[in-house]
């Protein structure tokens, strides 16, 4: 009983040297195809408002995006995230290649 | 991505999962402004890659008139320094050279194109194989032809156990 309070105690320790890490533990809604064709109907509509972005490479963005979207290369976060707007409670959707 | 946008303060954050591929699938239409040339792209197995570098590697990987024999282009470049210090950590262990770019670094960038030979096979690496081809389409713009991807990435040559070295300016030993 000892030992299981003490290595309890260890990984809440331990977890103070990781709270950037915690982000990841983060889980998204996720949304189907068939809802962002609605969701971008209604933004064309005016019923809705978000942003969508991508992190794909520029290359690939410009080569293939879905209409609308926002390019925030991941490799250059930093440098383009200001294209989000100060808006921080603005609904995003985000999305990728599909496949890493 | 996500995970980023919430560490930069966004709130309220959903992801698209099926992103591109399920889009295109689905038969919606995409935007395209800088399309790229549908040219065949050809792949290496990481085992072929292996005995080509062994290969080269005999010949301190120059031919008889000093040209390369091979040459690679790494542009896995980890997004973040965490990513960096992990998957990135490691390149192909070879004495051919190796060109370390993003895929971004190749857009407007006449100097890194034209430091890619034009001699020698080329070789391709990126994180899991799906990249290449539009690294590949793109420097064929430029008059670059003989690069092959290696299929399934670096994440093959990872999973064969095939030699590695730390990565140059990761090397925190010197």
């Amino acid at each position: 009983m000892i030992m299981i309070k003490k290595h309890i105690l260890l990984l809440l320790i331990s977890l103070l040297f990781f709270p950037p890490c915690i982000y990841s533990l983060e889980r998204f809604d996720i949304i189907t195809t068939a809802d962002m064709e609605q969701m971008l109907l209604d933004r064309e509509n005016g019923k809705i408002d978000f942003l969508l972005v991508n992190g794909l490479d520029r290359m690939i963005h410009e080569y293939a995006a879905i209409p609308g979207s926002i390019n925030i290369p991941l490799s250059s976060y930093k440098k383009y995230s200001s294209r989000m707007g100060s808006d921080k409670d603005k609904l995003i959707i985000t999305y990728c290649m599909g496949y890493r | 991505m996500a995970v980023a946008i919430k560490q930069s303060g966004h709130s309220n954050i959903k992801i698209y999962n099926g992103g591109i591929k399920d889009w295109k699938k689905a038969g919606n239409k995409v935007d395209s402004i800088a399309p790229l040339p549908d040219i065949n792209v050809e792949f290496i197995d990481v085992d072929e890659l292996r005995t080509t570098l062994t290969e080269a590697d005999r010949q301190n990987c120059v031919d008889k008139n000093n040209n390369p024999l091979v040459t690679l282009i790494d542009f896995r470049v980890g997004h973040t320094l965490q990513e960096r210090m992990s998957a990135d950590k490691y390149q192909i262990q070879t004495k051919c050279r190796t060109i370390r770019a993003q895929l971004d670094d190749f857009i407007d960038n006449k100097q890194l194109i034209d430091d890619i030979p034009d001699t020698g096979q080329i070789f391709s690496i990126c994180e899991t194989g799906n990249r290449d081809r539009f690294l590949i389409q793109f420097l064929s713009q430029h008059g670059k032809f003989n690069i092959h991807g290696l299929q399934y990435g670096m994440r093959a040559w990872l999973k064969a156990d095939y030699p590695v070295e730390v990565t140059p300016e990761l090397d925190t030993t010197h």
